[in-house]
């Protein structure tokens, strides 16, 4: 069973990495084809144990919302006038937009950010008449950077903070220095990367002339989205006082606005979601539950074990590389929900060596977490971050093209967050 | 909170009454309001409230009619049927009655419906037939077909993923009622159509450029078959329709996203709205007393009748999915408690019948008239359009009557 699901999740790959086919056809047939091969004790059984609805429901909810917001000119509003404040450089641009994406993920979800983010982004890339590639694949990382940096910023640091019990403040405090770091080097080597498409400099007179008023077609409209996505970001900061789940929420936010915005056109909204990716993410889904539950994810973690016995450092460092460039092609919440039970056994197996292991929790968090900016199917953000790109701009990324970013990014990420883990097996003896 | 939780369910019911164009969205709404009251509830666990058997059967087949309409099996389909009759526009008329019944007892109405009313239409003007007849048989035709299997039409699918009857007993229970009204409302359009008869050349430029549309047409009988078969082979209906629909994708390696907005998710939507409500209705144990008040005569042979005829008579405002919902849950609970299965059947008619009552009650009835707008200039009145309904859908009821009683007696 194992060989057969290995050979299902590598002809996926091979769909995915070639472009040769759909994707997301490639996806749903292999998982489905997993159903019927009865991997789980019946096909529907598998739907409910794999599928996250939660998070599928939210994105349907977020991408109406975000949709119907956009029409009221609120982004371009806010292109304008980041442009007029950021000035004439793209570069600083760049690093001005990835600086906030990287606080605003760090808090919410990665996909709300890059949902939010991506529409203003291309709107001031066609103000000022720049590629928004460099712009757009910047952001993504950043995305899944911020959400490295505290308990609640990506799914897989939720699952290790609860299960390691790490108050909030006290695992921001460890997180924040590093990941800053890491953005500042990765954003550097996305400019050194795009070379002169960043280069260009913008006249003042051009930036001048643009004027944010003629964004607003209808003031009455501009006020209530403004009023509406405020309630929804207050909903969101208090999910947890209110004991509400993010698809609930996502969900009101998107039929809500639609109701009230757009009644007309339901029907053409409801069609317009990226049905594509949700089903993507239906069928990688079956895919990585179905490698859970065969058993491909504990012996990795077995693996992972036996090679660094005895030792913590070599221990934490294959941790964030393998985790890391795991998480790249397989989905990084089930492999850390595997190594969390892994890592709690490990004073079992080896009590001299392993007496503390509480850096490892960060180690394991920092792979899984940077790791998803490896290739385009990585991590959340960035399938829906690039089916973005190509909505609106028409253009698509290959798989190659994003690898030649991916793999520098992440490069960088996990060889500083290989040093720091030294630093911090020192700090935590 | 139980007083509360009804006046949503009565609120969203008024929302699909008298704004039916926003309906799904306000049920949806409703719906997540309703599940929110009844506290505790975790959205992972959506698939227990929510049968996504249905929704995987409806959107396989959705995204399957979408690939056939694609590569021209609809068109071809009624080429030969024109090519078949030679010129005899009787046998034109009929054949393509009994194919706009055949395919939609298969496919979803409103395909067929958009296929086959411009011919006839087109046929009544060199023919100089009643157009208004040929429209209003097309869509009785197309509701009734859809009445006849579990994948025929939304409310049917819904009883089929609720009740858990096989495919075949769909078939076998239902059928030789659809065809039966078929025939005799044939024969009866056929003695107004007998003074007029009337031959002509229709051209013979086809507009069918390959073989392939016999492929994919193929493939889609194979679907079926495997339908036919799912317990033999032991998978539920949606799988194998949405196996089939990424079976067809793949074959025909198009972008995903293309055939994806030919997916109806305003229907989709308001399934998943309606069973949270009743999911809410039903935690709430407020279908309690029409189950007590019904479960005292659950084995008489007026409750199947009941079921019959108020649900038809529902239908016609209400529309045929809520209606079928609304009934689903109280049936299903009675038919735990001993009922015979047979009132699925009653549902099934009265629905199926039902939804031919008004032009608003299904959707097939919409576009129907959407057409004859678009060709001829003119619509068919609320009044016109269900007076010259209610003699085949009289006639539907009374046979599905004589139906139930003799199940019953036997």
């Amino acid at each position: 069973m194992k060989i057969f699901v290995l050979a299902v999740f590598a002809f996926v790959m091979y769909f995915i990495i070639t472009g040769r086919l759909n994707r997301t056809i490639a996806a749903m047939a292999g998982g489905l084809l997993l159903l019927i091969a009865n991997v789980f004790s019946s096909p529907y059984e598998g739907l409910r144990q794999t599928v996250d609805v939660n998070t599928l429901l939210f994105l349907i909810g977020m991408m109406i919302f975000v949709r119907v917001m956009e029409k009221s000119g609120i982004f371009q509003y806010i292109a304008i006038r980041t442009v007029k404040v950021a000035g004439t450089k793209p570069v600083s641009l760049l690093f001005t937009l990835t600086f906030i994406v990287v606080l605003v993920s760090s808090f919410m979800d990665n996909v709300t950010t890059v949902l939010i983010f991506i529409p203003i982004t291309i709107a001031i890339t066609d103000i000022l008449q720049i590629n928004p590639t460099p712009f757009i694949v910047s952001e993504i990382f950043a995305s899944n950077i911020g959400g490295t940096m505290t308990p609640i910023g990506d799914p897989p640091n939720i699952l290790i903070t609860s299960a390691a019990k790490i108050p909030f403040l006290e695992f921001t405090l460890y997180m924040v220095s590093i990941n800053l770091i890491i953005l500042f080097f990765v954003d550097l080597a996305i400019i050194l990367i795009s070379g002169k498409d960043l280069r260009k400099e913008i006249p003042e007179e051009f930036i001048e002339s643009f004027d944010e008023s003629k964004a607003i077609d209808d003031k009455l409209r501009f006020v209530t989205s403004i009023i509406f996505m405020i309630v929804v970001l207050v909903l969101f900061l208090l999910q947890k006082q209110l004991n509400l789940e993010s698809s609930i929420i996502g969900l009101m936010a998107g039929f809500f606005s639609l109701l009230i915005f757009e009644r007309k056109e339901i029907e053409l909204f409801l069609s317009k979601v990226e049905w594509e990716v949700i089903f993507f993410f239906l069928g990688i889904f079956i895919i990585t539950g179905a490698m859970e539950q065969v058993g491909i994810m504990s012996d990795i973690a077995k693996f992972l074990i036996d090679i660094s016995k005895g030792s913590r450092i070599m221990f934490s460092s294959m941790l964030v590389w393998i985790s890391g460039i795991l998480s790249g092609f397989i989905g990084n919440i089930p492999f850390a929900a595997t190594m969390i039970p892994a890592i709690k056994q490990l004073p079992q197996i080896n009590p001299a060596v392993f007496s503390n292991i509480q850096p490892f929790w960060y180690a394991l968090s920092l792979g899984v977490c940077l790791g998803g900016n490896l290739t385009p199917v990585g991590a959340l953000a960035n399938v829906v971050g690039l089916s973005l790109l190509k909505k609106h701009k028409g253009t698509e990324i290959s798989f190659k093209e994003f690898i030649k970013y991916g793999f520098v990014a992440v490069a960088i990420s996990l060889v500083l967050s290989n040093i720091y883990m030294l630093l911090l097996l020192e700090i935590m003896k | 909170m139980k007083l509360f939780v009804l006046f949503i369910y009565a609120l969203a019911y008024a929302f699909i009454i008298f704004r039916p164009q926003i309906s799904s969205v306000t049920t949806f709404l409703f719906g997540i309001v309703a599940i929110l009251l009844l506290g505790e509830f975790n959205f992972a666990e959506l698939s227990k409230i929510v049968d996504f058997n249905t929704l995987s059967i409806l959107f396989g087949m959705m995204l399957t009619i979408s690939v056939l309409k694609e590569h021209g099996v609809f068109n071809a389909i009624s080429e030969k049927i024109v090519k078949f009759s030679k010129g005899n526009m009787i046998k034109a008329i009929l054949l393509i009655d009994v194919a706009i019944f055949l395919l939609s007892s298969l496919l979803d109405n409103v395909t067929t419906i958009l296929i086959f009313i411009p011919i006839l239409l087109y046929i009544a003007d060199i023919t100089s037939v009643d157009y208004k007849l040929l429209t209003i048989n097309a869509i009785f035709f197309s509701n009734l077909g859809g009445m006849t299997t579990a994948i025929g039409d939304p409310p049917n699918i819904v009883i089929y993923a609720v009740s858990k009857l096989s495919f075949l007993s769909f078939i076998v229970n239902l059928m030789p009622i659809g065809i039966l009204v078929l025939l005799i409302q044939i024969f009866m359009t056929k003695k107004n159509l007998k003074e007029i008869s009337y031959n002509t050349e229709i051209g013979e430029n086809s507009t069918i450029k390959s073989n392939l549309w016999a492929l994919y047409f193929a493939a889609f009988m194979l679907v079926v078959v495997l339908m036919a078969l799912h317990e033999q082979i032991g998978l539920e209906l949606g799988l194998i329709a949405i196996m089939g629909a990424t079976l067809m994708l793949f074959a025909e390696g198009t972008d995903f996203q293309t055939r994806i907005s030919d997916v109806d998710w305003d229907t989709l939507f308001l399934i998943v709205g309606l069973y949270m409500l009743n999911a809410a209705l039903e935690k709430m144990q407020l279908f309690a007393p029409l189950i007590n008040l019904f479960s005292s005569v659950k084995t008489s042979i007026f409750l199947p009748i009941i079921v019959l005829w108020s649900s038809m008579l529902l239908t016609g405002f209400l529309s045929a999915l809520p209606v079928t919902l609304m009934y689903i849950t109280i049936i299903r609970q009675l038919v735990s408690l001993g009922a015979p299965t047979d009132l699925y059947w009653a549902l099934a008619l009265g629905v199926g019948l039902g939804g031919n009552l008004t032009p608003i009650a299904s959707m097939c009835n919409i576009i129907g008239s959407n057409i004859l707008k678009k060709y001829k200039k003119r619509t068919l009145s609320f009044s016109e359009f269900s007076l010259s309904m209610l003699k085949p859908v009289m006639l539907g009821g009374i046979i599905s009557t004589i139906f139930l009683v003799v199940k019953y007696l036997l």
